[in-house]
C-alpha cells in the first residue's frame, strides 16, 4: 500500500469544510476554521458559550498543523494518524459525512432522465483470532435492480452536485431505498459463500484449545464461577464473526448510461 | 459458515431514510469521498497486518517485531509480557502496539514507566520512530494534563504523585524493565498492580519462565487469576513434574512474547571475538606478586578485588588501597609506593596500539573502575585520541548529550558498567573489554549496547587480558569454556537456573573463598563449568 498522505487528507478536509487555508506547503498547514468545525474539533465550549452570551460573533480558531517531523521548529501542533486532533477530525467526518444525495451533471440539450441508485460503502470486518477488513462500495439501481460494483471508484470520475442540472429530471424509485439496501446486504452475504474459511476454522480450533487448558487449570479447584466467566470471555473473543458496518451511503441520480457500465 | 456469527448494520438504513426525507444532515461529495478514501486507506487489509505500519514508512521493522505487536493486539487483547532477549527491540514492539491502539482510537490516556535513565530515550524513540508526542513529568504539572506521559517508576510510586496517578483511568500502562515487579511484597509491585489500566505491557529482558513465583507475580498484573491464586499455584507448580510444567509453559504463551536472537535474522550480524593476551612487564609482575603476598591474609573477596584492580590500572588499585587503609600500615604503604612508581600500564599501551590500528572506527571501551576510566581518558588524550567518559551517576540529560557527542565528535567512549545501561550505540561496531566482569550477564549487557537492533555491521569485540594473573583464570574458565560470547543471554540464564545457581558471581566467589589454594579453586571451577558445558551439549537449551 502506498503511504497515506496526511497533509493531503487534511487540506482536502479543510477545503471540503469551507475553511480558509492561509498556507500549505511541505508538511505545514495554516488554516482558519469555521465556527461549526471549531465547535466540533477544538473542544472549547466555554469560549463559544461566553461569546454568544455577550452577543458577539466570535472568531473561529486559527489552526496551525505540522505533518512533517522536519518542521518541528515551527510554531504549530503536531498531527499524525492517532493523535487526538486527528481522531477528532476523523470522528467529525464519520459523524457528518454519512448521508448524501447527488445528481450527475450532464450537459443535455433535451430533457434527460436520471435514475435513482442507492450506493453504500460497507466495511466488512472478519473477526476471529485476528482481524481483517474489506471495504465494499456497491450500488443498486432502484428502478431495475442492477448492481454497480466499485461504485465509488466509478463515481469519482463523474461530475456530481447536490443540485440537479437544468433539463434533467428524476424518476421515483420502483424499489424502495430500504429494499434496495436489503438487496445489497443479500448480495454481500451471497458473495461471502466463496470466501476462504480458514481463518474461522483456525479461530474455533484455538478456542477449543484455550477452553481445554482452562478446564485443566481449574480442575482441582472449586472456583466454577470464575472459570465460567473466563470461559465465556474466551468464547466471546474467539467465536468467528463477520460484521457489516456502513461507513456512508445515499442516493445518486445517474444517467441511463450507468446501466451499461461494465464492472 | 454455521459457526460464524453475522452481524449486520441495523442502524444505517432507517437513519438514511430520515435524512433523505427531511433533507437534513446530507453531506457534500468531497466529504463523502474523503471519508471513503480514509477508510479505504486505513482498513486492516489482511489478518496479518497492522494498520499503522502504512503510516510509518520511514522505519523498517523486523518481522519478529511486527509479529509480536500483532500477537499482543490480536491474540492477547493488549495485556502481555514482552520478554525478548536484550537488543531485539522490545521498545519498538511496545511503540508499535501503542501506535496501533492510538490509531484505532482505542487508547487515549497512557502511562509509561521506565528507569529514569531511559526516560529521554523513550520520548525520543516514540517521537522519531512512531510520531508519538509524549511528555516527561515535570514539577508543577498535573498527571492528568498530558495524555501520554513517560516517567520513572520511582517517581510515580511516591506521594503525592502516587495518589493522583492511582485516580486516573489509564487506557494503557507500559512498564519497562519489569523484572523490578517480580516481588509481590514490594512497593513497585503493589503500585503497578493498583493502577487502573485497560491494556498493559510489561517489558523485561530477564527470562522469568524458570522462576515460577516471579512469573506468577508478573502474570498476575497482566491477568489476575490467569494462573489461579497464589496458594494453589504454589502447591501445583512449585514441585511440578515435567508434564505439568509443559502445561504451564503452554499457558504462559498466551500472555508472553519471547523472541530469541537465534530465531531472528539479527543473527546475521556476527560477533567476532578476539582475546588479546598480554604479559605484565617485569616491574608490573614484581608488584603484582608482591601485592599478592602482602594481602594474602585478607578475606578472599578483598584479595581478589585488589588483584583484579591492578590488572586494570595502577590508579584503581592505589585508590582502593588508600581508601581502605587510611592509617598507612608500613607494608601497605610500601606496596602503594611501588604501585605509584610503576610506568604506564601494559594494557593502556596495548589499547593505544589497538586503537591506532583501527583507523577511524569508533570504539567503545568498557572498564569496571572509575579510576581506570579517568586514567584512560587522560592517557588517550596524550596520544591524540579523542575520548569521552560515560558513567552511571550521570543525569539522563547528560547521558543523551554524551551519546550524541560520541556519535558526532569523539572516537572513543569510555564507559563503566553502570554507565552502559540503557544507551544504544548501534552506530559503533567495535568494543574493547578493558577488563572483564565475572558475571557473564554483565558481559552480555555490554555487548548488547552495540550488538542490537539497528546494527548494520558485524560486531568486533576485543578482550584485553594479562597472562599469569587472576584474569587468565577468569577468561579461560568463564569465557572460553562456556563460550559466553557465542551464546545468547537467554540460554545461559536457562542453564544457570537449572543448576540452581542464582548469582553466578557469588557462586564463583564462594568457591574461591572456600578453596585453600589457587589449584583447588581452579579444579572446582573447572567442575562447575563442565556441568554447564554438558548442559549445553546434551540437553539443548530450549527450556
Amino acid at each position: 500500500m502506498t503511504a497515506f498522505k496526511v497533509d493531503q487528507f487534511l487540506r482536502a478536509f479543510f477545503q471540503a469544510n469551507d475553511c480558509i487555508i492561509y498556507e500549505h506547503h511541505d508538511g505545514f498547514i495554516d488554516v482558519r476554521l469555521t465556527e461549526k468545525l471549531d465547535r466540533a474539533i477544538m473542544n472549547r465550549p466555554f469560549y463559544w458559550h461566553y461569546v454568544k452570551q455577550t452577543g458577539r460573533q466570535g472568531e473561529p480558531f486559527r489552526l496551525k498543523l505540522i505533518t512533517n517531523i522536519d518542521n518541528e521548529a515551527k510554531d504549530g501542533e503536531w498531527i499524525h494518524v492517532g493523535t487526538p486532533r486527528m481522531n477528532e477530525i476523523v470522528g467529525y467526518l464519520e459523524e457528518n459525512s454519512r448521508f448524501i444525495q447527488q445528481f450527475e451533471q450532464i450537459h443535455a440539450a433535451k430533457q434527460t432522465m436520471l435514475q435513482p441508485w442507492l450506493v453504500v460503502n460497507v466495511m466488512i470486518t472478519f473477526k476471529g483470532r485476528q482481524m481483517r477488513q474489506e471495504l465494499k462500495s456497491i450500488g443498486v439501481n432502484l428502478i431495475n435492480g442492477l448492481f454497480l460494483l466499485n461504485a465509488m471508484e466509478n463515481l469519482e470520475k463523474t461530475k456530481l452536485s447536490s443540485f440537479i442540472k437544468e433539463n434533467c429530471f428524476t424518476i421515483s424509485p420502483i424499489i424502495s431505498v430500504t429494499s434496495g439496501f436489503l438487496r445489497i446486504e443479500r448480495k454481500l452475504i451471497d458473495d461471502l459463500v466463496d470466501m476462504d474459511e480458514h481463518w474461522a476454522i483456525e479461530s474455533i480450533r484455538q478456542m477449543k484449545d484455550e477452553l481445554l487448558l482452562l478446564y485443566h487449570f481449574y480442575d482441582a479447584e472449586n472456583d466454577r464461577g470464575k472459570m465460567m466467566k473466563e470461559a465465556l470471555e474466551i468464547v466471546e473473543r474467539l467465536t468467528p464473526k463477520i460484521e457489516f458496518h456502513v461507513i456512508n451511503g445515499g442516493l445518486f441520480y445517474l444517467s441511463e448510461s450507468w446501466n451499461r457500465m461494465k464492472v | 459458515m454455521s459457526n460464524i456469527i453475522l452481524k449486520k448494520d441495523e442502524r444505517f438504513i432507517s437513519e438514511l431514510n430520515d435524512a433523505l426525507k427531511n433533507h437534513q444532515s446530507l453531506t457534500n461529495w468531497e466529504s463523502f469521498s474523503l471519508l471513503y478514501d480514509y477508510k479505504k486507506n486505513t482498513a486492516v487489509k489482511s489478518f496479518k497486518e497492522l494498520e499503522s505500519l502504512a503510516f510509518l514508512p520511514h522505519v523498517s521493522f523486523l518481522p519478529h517485531q511486527v509479529e509480536a505487536a500483532e500477537r499482543v493486539i490480536n491474540e492477547m487483547n493488549g495485556r502481555a509480557i514482552l520478554a525478548d532477549e536484550v537488543g531485539l527491540g522490545k521498545t519498538i514492539e511496545a511503540g508499535l502496539i501503542l501506535k496501533e491502539y492510538l490509531f484505532r482510537n482505542l487508547v487515549k490516556k497512557v502511562l509509561i514507566l521506565v528507569p529514569s535513565s531511559l526516560v529521554n530515550q523513550w520520548i525520543k524513540e516514540l517521537h522519531e520512530k512512531f510520531y508519538i508526542k509524549t511528555a516527561s513529568y515535570r514539577k508543577n504539572y498535573r498527571w492528568q494534563d498530558h495524555p501520554i506521559i513517560v516517567t520513572s517508576l520511582d517517581l510515580a510510586k511516591r506521594p503525592p504523585h502516587r495518589e493522583e496517578i492511582l485516580n486516573i483511568e489509564y487506557d494503557l500502562v507500559i512498564v519497562d524493565e519489569a523484572h523490578r515487579l517480580k516481588n509481590k511484597d514490594t512497593l513497585n509491585y503493589k503500585f503497578v498492580r493498583a493502577l487502573k489500566k485497560k491494556y498493559c505491557l510489561l517489558l523485561t529482558a530477564t527470562p522469568i519462565q524458570n522462576n515460577m513465583l516471579e512469573l506468577f507475580n508478573l502474570v498476575s498484573i497482566i491477568k489476575p487469576g490467569f494462573l489461579g491464586n497464589y496458594a494453589s499455584f504454589k502447591q501445583r507448580y512449585m514441585k511440578a513434574d515435567r508434564k505439568k510444567k509443559e502445561q504451564l509453559h503452554q499457558l504462559i504463551q498466551h500472555v508472553m512474547v519471547r523472541n530469541r536472537r537465534k530465531d531472528t535474522n539479527l543473527d546475521d550480524v556476527k560477533r567476532n571475538i578476539t582475546t588479546i593476551w598480554l604479559e605484565f612487564s617485569k616491574e608490573e609482575k614484581a608488584v603484582y606478586d608482591k601485592l599478592a603476598t602482602v594481602i594474602r591474609h585478607m578475606p578472599a573477596f578483598s584479595k581478589l578485588t585488589y588483584l583484579k584492580e591492578l590488572c586494570s590500572s595502577r590508579e584503581a588499585c592505589y585508590l582502593s588501597l588508600q581508601k581502605n587503609f587510611p592509617d598507612n600500615e608500613t607494608e601497605i604503604k610500601e606496596i602503594m609506593d611501588a604501585i605509584a612508581a610503576l610506568p604506564h600500564h601494559t594494557k593502556a599501551k596495548k589499547l593505544v596500539e589497538l586503537l591506532e590500528s583501527l583507523g577511524d572506527e569508533k570504539v567503545i571501551v568498557f572498564t569496571q573502575y572509575r579510576a581506570t576510566q579517568y586514567y584512560l581518558q587522560w592517557y588517550l588524550m596524550q596520544h591524540d585520541i579523542s575520548a569521552i567518559s560515560f558513567s552511571g551517576g550521570m543525569k539522563r540529560g547528560k547521558k543523551d548529550w554524551i551519546q550524541q557527542l560520541f556519535k558526532d565528535h569523539y572516537r572513543v567512549l569510555i564507559a563503566t558498567e553502570a554507565g552502559g545501561e540503557g544507551i544504544n550505540l548501534q552506530f559503533c561496531s567495535h568494543m574493547v573489554n578493558y577488563d572483564l566482569p565475572w558475571n557473564p550477564m554483565h558481559i552480555e549487557q555490554r555487548i548488547g549496547r552495540i550488538h542490537r537492533y539497528g546494527q548494520k555491521n558485524d560486531v568486533t569485540i576485543y578482550n584485553l587480558a594479562i597472562k599469569n594473573t587472576l584474569e587468565e583464570h577468569v577468561i579461560s574458565l568463564l569465557y572460553q569454556k562456556i563460550d559466553i560470547f557465542e551464546k545468547v543471554i537467554g540460554e545461559l540464564d536457562d542453564i544457570l537456573e537449572r543448576l540452581n545457581i542464582r548469582d553466578f558471581e557469588r557462586e564463583m566467589r564462594s568457591i574461591i573463598e572456600k578453596s585453600n589454594s589457587e589449584g583447588e579453586a581452579r579444579i572446582k571451577l573447572g567442575n562447575l563449568f563442565s556441568i554447564v558445558e554438558d548442559l549445553y551439549r546434551n540437553e539443548g537449551v530450549n527450556g
